[in-house]
């Protein structure tokens, strides 16, 4: 066969299918779909920051209204960890290369590596940031908790919303404490194990990939 | 919102190179990702970046560079779900009816079975030969060198023919 033939064939195989736009109708619906994505990037940053300001406002107002110090200072360490959970992912975003699609294919796919092997970083890391952190200020924060009477505790909210009866439950026993920490502690490690499996499952194939396709193309034969 | 001027390139753009992003499509689309999908794709990303395209390139490089990696992005599953969920419908991709053609329609398929069983950067880098793109042009979608696109092309067009002589004979 010809190498000319080879070609005619391969330019034919696209008469198979006929193509044809309403080029009006497609500008809008391109509109639409950069609007959507402008929508689902604003709503994904509102998720990630907005779960930590609500924390934040939470966590300040127990730290000012429970007057148990221990419990105190461990609002005051979920309120910093907070403030580091919003700038840690905030600077991964900015480290983050920018997605040009018009680079010629190897850097492409080598920008693309990076951001997956930058995901697996912070995948990998979250144990030191997001896990251990929280579940020592959430140990400090329970055993801190102690007899509202010695403290002549009246707090607001509660009296606001007629909960005077929930008072009674302190102070927490400890056994109940010891059972809160086990469920944290079993809480967590699940958040773990689910991280461990998104990089197993996802992010390591794709970054296999990748390096494949990379070493495929700067192979000299 | 684009301006008009850029309207009508931007037709333009899509009639020229339609079905040479299509034939791309067709070979990188595994399921359930159809070659409607990726195509669609191609098309938003091209409208999107239209504005970058800074004209040191042919547009026809520019095209390749950008279908390539849509198609490429498409196999690594990286883009999210959700943003690909929106379908043009004012795009239409109707197969032709076949006629007496069926030798032809062989012939396609030979190449595209023998296209997939190259791996995935030899598939792009044969595409590009087969749309009779110059060895400098690959050199610049690809970015690899000139020479380096030479010497690979030498043994990806040899396991090529081989295995389309054997398909078709």
């Amino acid at each position: 066969m010809l190498e000319q033939e080879l070609k005619d064939i391969w330019k034919n195989s696209s008469q198979e299918e006929k193509i044809s736009f309403d080029l009006s109708q497609l500008m809008v619906e391109l509109n639409r779909k950069i609007d959507r994505l402008k929508k689902i990037i604003h709503r994904r940053d509102l998720r990630e920051i907005g779960a930590s300001i609500f924390g934040i406002i939470g966590f300040s107002y127990l730290g000012y209204e429970i007057p148990f110090p221990i419990t105190k200072i461990a609002c005051v360490l979920t309120i910093g960890w907070f403030f580091y959970v919003i700038y840690k992912l905030r600077k991964n975003k900015k480290q983050k290369i920018t997605v040009d699609i018009s680079l010629p294919f190897v850097e492409q796919m080598t920008n693309q590596k990076a951001n997956l092997l930058r995901e697996l970083q912070l995948l990998k890391s979250v144990l030191y940031w997001y896990v251990i952190p929280p579940v020592i200020f959430n140990i400090l924060f329970i055993f801190g908790f102690g007899n509202p009477a010695e403290y002549e505790w009246n707090p607001w909210l509660i009296k606001k919303l007629t909960l005077e009866n929930s008072l009674y439950l302190l102070p927490i026993a400890l056994n109940v404490k010891l059972l809160y920490i086990s469920g944290t502690l079993l809480f967590n490690v699940f958040i773990i194990w689910i991280n461990k499996r998104a990089v197993r499952i996802s992010l390591l194939p794709l970054i296999e990939n990748a390096d494949t396709i990379i070493s495929e193309l700067e192979d000299e034969n | 919102m684009i301006p008009n001027k850029m309207n009508i390139n931007f037709e333009q753009i899509l009639e020229e190179n339609k079905h040479k992003i299509y034939r791309i499509c067709k070979i990188y689309a595994v399921s359930p990702i159809e070659p409607q999908d990726l195509f669609q794709e191609v098309v938003f990303q091209i409208w999107k970046s239209l504005g970058s395209f800074k004209g040191t390139a042919s547009i026809s490089t520019w095209i390749y560079k950008i279908t390539l990696n849509v198609c490429y992005r498409s196999k690594l599953k990286y883009e999210k779900k959700e943003e690909k969920t929106i379908s043009f419908e004012s795009i239409h991709i109707v197969p032709v009816e076949k006629t007496s053609q069926n030798d032809q329609n062989d012939k396609h398929q030979a190449l595209y079975d023998c296209i997939a069983t190259l791996n995935e950067s030899d598939q792009a880098l044969i595409i590009l030969y087969l749309d009779e793109v110059r060895y400098k042009e690959i050199a610049l979608i690809t970015g690899l060198t000139e020479n380096h696109v030479a010497v690979k092309m030498k043994r990806i067009r040899k396991l090529l023919f081989n295995c389309i002589t054997a398909k078709i004979a």
